[in-house]
């Protein structure tokens, strides 16, 4: 085993190892304290108290739900900047987000009662939209497709902020999306997740070194062969897609997109073949923990899992790139 | 010489009129009340008022109640009860009003709630006398309408208001006085994040008063947004969940958490008219209603009366009917005449004869017949209703007899 693959073991099984911890933990906090003996009998069916069996499969959902969620956003965020060779470039940077609410609130105000799908349509239809005017000789221009992104957000927002204002029915439906919340999923939830996120790594776990030539900027890429164009589409769509399904599902959340790639690439350095699972993974643990906190902190009031991303998140990434430019 | 003397006589001219403008801004001046509003701001309004801008349903309602609505030049594109109120120009949202519109309406006094941005609010603020009512308990909704009503010169009408809706919150309570074990009533304002109501929200006091205990009884503010978790862990008796501006779909009760809990199978989940619940005027009464008839269904088709010894006045449901014919006490018993049984058991009975100076016969619409011994007579108003299978409440601080019948 060389270094490399030694180092990057280490720092795999360090970041799992983190990862079911936080999952375990956040099993067994919330309005009612769940022992794992409790959670363990519970899964293997042998409770017959009925509301605790309720309780385990909720927490279940909303724990792992939050888990994936934050991985993906987390990934996608990572291959996002790569793709564009920016570091403030996250999840929502082709205006998924302004999207999901834009069709969210569309449809709530047109009288339909599960958004869902309206969110869904609308974030695809952002996207869409975005590599559209980011065309360019047949591939994507990471200029035009920024720029695109950035109008297409604002104008969906201005629109959502435009309906909630005209509106005169429910604002706590419209305000939903922007909050960032886990309190309804469900257990399909967490399969959807699941297939999605697995799908989503392994595509990218397997075009690894194709993202690492494109670090090289796109005059190397192409001279070693790879079809830049082609690729950031396939790429984008593929992350816009995943994005579009968790924004839709549960809301804005905003900065684990952007700060928890930046944290895995400080941890593992910039080869994907490393760098990809433990944004993946970092992505989860960021939020699964925010999640709790947010659930937890003043019960049985629960607080937007957002705010505590970012003063979670925050500090951790200035500790960390201080101690990085420290070392240097 | 000439010009001294016009210099003169325009001079006792220039004196004269500021000796006018300085009486009539005193006399005007000095007519001008303070009012301390929800927030604890000392507001001076000079009065008469005669122009006035709403930016709150609720005041809008208040103002209507109270029969001023010729002084309201504005109100929001939310007010939309009662009928009159499409007819006064609006003056944009209640958070994102207009304002220039509220300039050139010229207002006299702005009624607003604290959904107003401070930003827009501060520079109006030395312009206009600006109320902010914002009451944090049902009972602040009574000053408060008493408050809009010496401002508007309609102090008799809001005692009237306050009136009937004494004559029911009264009764209720009244009822529920008996009541060892309260209910938990979870109030719902949003499913999806679970939103419900505070202790420091005006609509929990609303919860307690009709018979109920607020779900939430923490300090947790007045709009919480709570986890799911707390719902199965501490199950609500009742749940009421709003049809009107803030609908929801009740699909929601087919959906986890909602779906498995005992109060949603044992169909304790009842509707309400949240611009009845949610607005702190005086419908309110009728919101608090809905609270009571979803803890006791049987109020649903129960009259309520309340009968004011002192005042000697009749009220049906919060409708001022009739004065009390003849109400006397005898032996420490309430005795009415003929007239006000009446206008009781009108629902029940057929027919009332009097027999002799001491028995009337009530014959009921199902046939039956009961006798009742008088006094002087009158009718010993407890047996009557005891007689029907109604409920009768003494409340001796304010000498007033509540009645529950069907």
């Amino acid at each position: 085993m060389n270094y490399l693959n030694k180092s990057k073991f280490i720092i795999i099984s360090v970041l799992s190892i983190l990862a079911g911890l936080a999952i375990f933990i956040s099993l067994q906090l919330g309005a009612i304290y769940l022992s794992p003996l409790t959670l363990l009998s519970s899964v293997l069916g042998k409770i017959s108290e009925s509301s605790i069996d309720l309780l385990v499969s909720m927490r279940l959902a909303r724990v792992l739900s939050a888990f994936l969620a934050g991985c993906i956003l987390s990934l996608s965020g990572l291959l996002y900047q790569t793709v564009f060779q920016n570091p403030l470039v996250d999840a929502y940077v082709l205006g998924v987000a302004s999207g999901a609410v834009f069709g969210g609130m569309l449809s709530l105000r047109l009288g339909i009662m599960n958004p869902w799908p309206g969110a869904f349509a609308g974030a695809v239809m952002a996207t869409t939209l975005t590599l559209i005017l980011g065309k360019q000789n047949g591939g994507l221009s990471i200029l035009k497709t920024l720029l695109g992104g950035v109008v297409v957000g604002s104008v969906l927002s201005a629109a959502s902020t435009f309906l909630l204002i005209t509106w005169k029915g429910p604002l706590y439906g419209g305000i939903f999306w922007s909050m960032g919340n886990f309190s309804n999923a469900s257990s399909r939830d967490i399969i959807e997740l699941l297939i999605t996120s697995i799908i989503f790594l392994l595509i990218f776990l397997f075009l690894h070194r194709s993202l690492d030539i494109l670090l090289l900027g796109e005059e190397e890429a192409v001279s070693l062969g790879l079809k830049v164009g082609n690729f950031r589409l396939i790429i984008l769509t593929i992350s816009a897609l995943a994005v579009s399904y968790v924004s839709s599902r549960f809301g804005l959340l905003g900065f684990v997109g952007l700060i928890a790639p930046h944290v895995a690439r400080l941890i593992a350095g910039p080869l994907h073949n490393i760098l990809i699972p433990s944004a993946f993974l970092f992505g989860g643990i960021l939020l699964v923990t925010s999640e709790t906190i947010a659930r937890t902190i003043f019960i049985p009031k629960e607080i937007p899992v957002g705010i505590i991303t970012v003063l979670l998140g925050g500090p951790f990434f200035l500790y960390l790139l201080g101690r990085k430019v420290g070392r240097k | 010489m000439v010009s001294k003397v016009v210099q003169a006589k325009v001079r006792h001219l220039l004196a004269l009129l500021l000796l006018v403008s300085l009486f009539i801004s005193t006399t005007y001046g000095s007519i001008s009340v303070k009012i301390i509003d929800d927030i604890g701001r000392s507001v001076e309004v000079k009065l008469p008022v005669e122009r006035v801008i709403s930016i709150q349903p609720s005041a809008t309602e208040i103002i209507f109640a109270l029969g001023a609505q010729k002084k309201l030049v504005g109100r929001t594109d939310f007010c939309d009860y009662p009928e009159g109120v499409k007819s006064i120009p609006s003056i944009g949202g209640v958070s994102n009003p207009s304002p220039d519109k509220i300039i050139s309406l010229r207002p006299n006094v702005i009624f607003t709630s604290t959904m107003f941005p401070k930003a827009m609010a501060e520079p109006l603020m030395k312009a206009y006398p600006l109320i902010v009512l914002e009451p944090n308990h049902m009972m602040v909704v009574y000053d408060n309408i008493f408050t809009v009503g010496k401002l508007l010169q309609k102090q008799t009408e809001a005692d009237d208001i306050i009136a009937s809706m004494d004559a029911l919150r009264r009764p209720i309570e009244a009822y529920f006085q008996s009541y060892l074990h309260k209910p938990t009533v979870l109030i719902l304002v949003w499913h999806d994040p679970l939103i419900t109501v505070g202790p420091t929200s005006f609509i929990a006091s609303v919860v307690e008063k009709g018979g109920g205990k607020n779900y939430i009884q923490k300090d947790i503010g007045a709009y919480p947004m709570i986890s799911p978790e707390s719902l199965i862990l501490n199950e609500p008796d009742i749940i009421l969940y709003p049809t009107k501006s803030m609908g929801i779909d009740p699909a929601f009760l087919n959906q986890t958490p909602f779906k498995d809990l005992k109060v949603v199978k044992n169909r304790k989940v009842y509707p309400f008219d949240d611009d009845l619940l949610f607005r702190p005027g005086p419908r309110v009464i009728q919101g608090m209603l809905e609270v009571s008839k979803a803890i006791d269904p049987s109020l649903k088709t129960t009259s309520i009366y309340a009968l004011s010894t002192v005042k000697q006045i009749v009220f049906k449901d919060g409708n001022r009917l009739s004065n009390i014919q003849k109400l006397k006490n005898l032996n420490g018993r309430i005795h009415v005449g003929q007239e006000t049984i009446i206008t009781i058991t009108k629902n029940q009975v057929n027919q009332i004869k009097i027999v002799n100076q001491s028995t009337a016969s009530i014959l009921l619409n199902d046939g039956n017949m009961l006798s009742i011994p008088l006094k002087e007579g009158l009718f010993p108003l407890r047996l009557v209703v005891d007689a029907l299978k109604g409920k009768i409440f003494w409340n001796n601080q304010h000498k007033e007899v509540y009645i529950f019948i069907k």
